[in-house]
């Protein structure tokens, strides 16, 4: 097989999308970091504990599978459990590919009002994290700035089994911990706009536990999306252009509300899983590009021929989208998927993807 | 994504190259075996115990990683099977290959009993002649992957009794080394009965035959008749090229290998142990070069050590007067990070074009 030849660098391809124009084709990115170290002969371990590692890994992993570069990070406030002075352990095994919650901070409520905000440039991996940023910033790449939402870092601190309960019985309990986890976050992405500038900075976000797996679209609009609106109005103050959110799950119930509020600036790059079919996400969010939506779990355990196909699919749904397309994984490539499997994507945006 | 480096199709540059004829770039040539399977997510064996799966996998791995000679069958072990022993499929975290069992002659007495296999019906024969089935369906150059003369001999009896009946028994030794060569004749005819002559072109492994083991005198006088012995005589058959894969440290029997007819042109693969430069001039004139990156530095080394050793080598390699394929000096270990075997690919799209 040849592949053509890009018209576009990567840069300008994220770029046209940002711009409402069409780009060559339809860029192809993965949220991958376990997957990227193991690619390059290194550990998952490492791709949370060595920031140099990791962002070689991601390049050359990028380069390897044609991936355009969105999004690229090192997840920091990724756990708000770590952040807060909980305790986490880095996957170890064949098949863990993320950090794991041991201790989380809060164990009951009383802990709530003796919990101290956390450094911004020293708690957790903040520092490796930061690190990383560097990096991207020399190569002179997107500087990915993830967190998770204010609801799910909120559910990490207290663990979302206690978090969800407190949505029914103690609102207060949660109102605390989510006022506590829009801070910290905001106070890091502070030090992130100190150090590169606003205009350097991609802020990513995913949302997890605010998937109907988890919660109901009532309990979406009264704990998290508030939060939503807060994070876009801060985000915009400080003068960050360009967001990326993955709505993680099923979400199909949020649709609406989230459609109803959209309080991010458009376009912005919405990632789905692929419980959310990609015609009704466009559908949903015109104004947006859409990212998505090959199921992790068929990646993984699939042939290529399941992963090509679905990827044809949603390239064919995608590919008209009004806001512009980006063919990704659902959600986090699993570490152990065959390699193959994930060059199944990248065929398949190279067989079906171009727009001429 | 990047167009492949060069306008000529695999299959074109293939047979242009064995026709004598310019070709665009240097051919990407693979010895990759249990890579290929773990690079699908499936167990090593399969590459060896299910011929169709072994041909679909390795034919999936190597247009991802943009080979240009098609799937093969075969082991270093063999005749240890078909001559009436017992392999071992390769199981658990570091077999990469079927390993001997059980030899066929344990002792002096056994080679008396020793009769030539049924190339329809022994060993691992029929499930290679279904896979043959399948180079030829595919229109890829009909392989039969055996060792040669004395690596067969040497899987027959166990190579420490070989080495030591050639010092003391040495009528014993030549009694085993004529059953091997008798055997490579019988199974290379009944391919070339099955397919046609012109299709098939034999490979013949001669680990065994390396200086590690054994003197360049010992080559001379148990090694070189047998090997000259059988190359005329399968290339009576029709057949028109052969390749032999002088495994290991061989650079004291190198003159001897010049004096093995090998058709026109044949084909030598060589191990890292041998300059590419002095392959050329001991056997370049009559045979297409092919190797030679270290295989360790493929699973361990820096990828820029990689790319360097590629480069050096497609330098040497492209004077060849019959031609270069750059490949891996023996088989990629199983274990080898997807990102070195791209980095190969890559020295060959940014160095092997022979346009520039």
């Amino acid at each position: 097989m040849q592949f053509r030849q890009d018209r576009m660098t990567s840069l300008e391809r994220i770029d046209a999308l940002f711009n409402y124009q069409r780009p060559d084709r339809i860029p192809v990115g993965a949220m991958s970091t376990g997957f990227n170290t193991k690619n390059a002969g290194f550990t998952v371990a490492d791709a949370y504990e060595d920031p140099d590692k990791s962002f070689k890994a991601m390049m050359w992993t990028t380069q390897q599978y044609g991936w355009d570069p969105i999004p690229q990070y090192a997840g920091h406030t990724v756990l708000g459990a770590w952040d807060f002075g909980g305790e986490v352990r880095m996957p170890q095994g064949e098949y863990e590919g993320a950090l794991v919650v041991t201790s989380c901070p809060v164990k009951d409520e009383s802990d709530i009002d003796s919990l101290e905000m956390p450094d911004p440039k020293k708690a957790g991996r903040i520092p490796r994290a930061m690190r990383f940023s560097e990096l991207q910033a020399a190569h002179d790449i997107p500087v990915f700035f993830f967190s998770r939402s204010p609801f799910t870092m909120a559910a990490n601190i207290s663990g979302i089994d206690q978090f969800l309960r407190w949505t029914m019985k103690n609102p207060e309990a949660c109102e605390k911990l989510l006022r506590l986890s829009i801070d910290h976050i905001f106070n890091v992405l502070e030090y992130w706009v100190e150090s590169f500038g606003p205009d350097k900075i991609f802020a990513w976000m995913s949302s997890p536990s605010e998937s109907n797996q988890l919660i109901s679209p009532r309990t979406l609009k009264k704990f998290a999306l508030p939060y939503h609106v807060e994070y876009h109005e801060r985000l915009e103050k400080l003068g960050i252009e360009r967001f990326g959110f993955h709505i993680c799950g099923d979400q199909n119930l949020n649709l609406s509300l989230l459609a109803e509020a959209s309080p991010w600036k458009h376009p912005s790059v919405l990632s789905f899983g692929h419980e959310v079919d990609i015609k009704t996400a466009a559908e949903h969010f015109p104004k947006d590009i859409i990212y998505g939506n090959i199921e992790p779990t068929i990646i993984q355990t699939g042939t290529p021929e399941q992963v090509y196909e679905l990827s044809r699919d949603a390239v064919e749904k995608g590919k008209n989208a009004p806001g512009g397309f980006i063919l990704g994984p659902g959600c986090g490539l699993p570490v152990m998927a065959p390699p193959v499997n994930v060059w199944a994507m990248t065929k398949a945006a190279n067989d079906f993807g171009w727009y001429d | 994504m990047t167009r492949e480096h060069g306008e000529m199709t695999k299959k074109e540059r293939i047979e242009w190259i064995l026709a004598g004829k310019p070709v665009d770039r240097v051919p990407f040539f693979p010895f990759l075996l249990g890579f290929c399977a773990k690079n699908l997510g499936l167990p090593i064996s399969t590459i060896y115990n299910d011929p169709g799966k072994s041909f679909d996998i390795q034919l999936k791995t190597m247009e991802q990683y943009g080979f240009d000679w098609g799937p093969i069958y075969g082991y270093a072990s063999y005749g240890t099977w078909e001559f009436g022993g017992e392999i071992e499929m390769p199981s658990g975290e570091y077999q990469q290959a079927p390993s001997h069992k059980i030899f066929p002659v344990k002792s002096e007495e056994d080679v008396e009993g020793l009769r030539l296999p049924d190339v329809r019906t022994a060993g691992c024969i029929p499930l290679a002649m279904e896979f043959s089935k399948l180079q030829d369906k595919f229109e890829i150059p009909v392989s039969v992957v055996l060792g040669g003369n004395f690596t067969i001999a040497g899987n027959i009896c166990a190579v420490e009794k070989l080495c030591r009946w050639m010092l003391k028994k040495p009528e014993i030794a030549h009694k085993v080394l004529k059953l091997a060569t008798d055997h490579i004749l019988d199974i290379v005819g009944y391919w070339a009965e099955t397919f046609g002559p012109e299709r098939v072109i034999p490979q013949f492994w001669e680990p065994l035959a390396s200086n590690l083991i054994i003197s360049p005198k010992q080559f001379e006088n148990f090694v070189l008749p047998y090997l000259i012995e059988s190359s005329e005589k399968i290339l009576a058959m029709g057949v028109r090229h052969i390749l032999y894969h002088i495994c290991g440290e061989q650079n004291d029997n190198l003159e001897a290998w010049a004096k093995v007819p090998t058709g026109d042109p044949g084909l030598c693969s060589f191990g890292e142990e041998i300059d590419i430069v002095r392959a050329i001039e001991v056997l370049g004139d009559k045979n297409i070069i092919i190797g030679n990156i270290d295989p360790r530095v493929i699973l361990t080394g820096k990828p820029e050590e990689i790319y360097a050793l590629c480069k050096e080598a497609i330098e040497k390699g492209k004077k060849a007067p019959r031609g270069f394929m750059l490949s891996s000096g023996c088989e990629v270990s199983p274990e080898t990070p997807g990102y070195h075997v791209y980095v190969m690919q890559k020295a060959l799209q940014d160095f092997g074009s022979y346009n520039v």
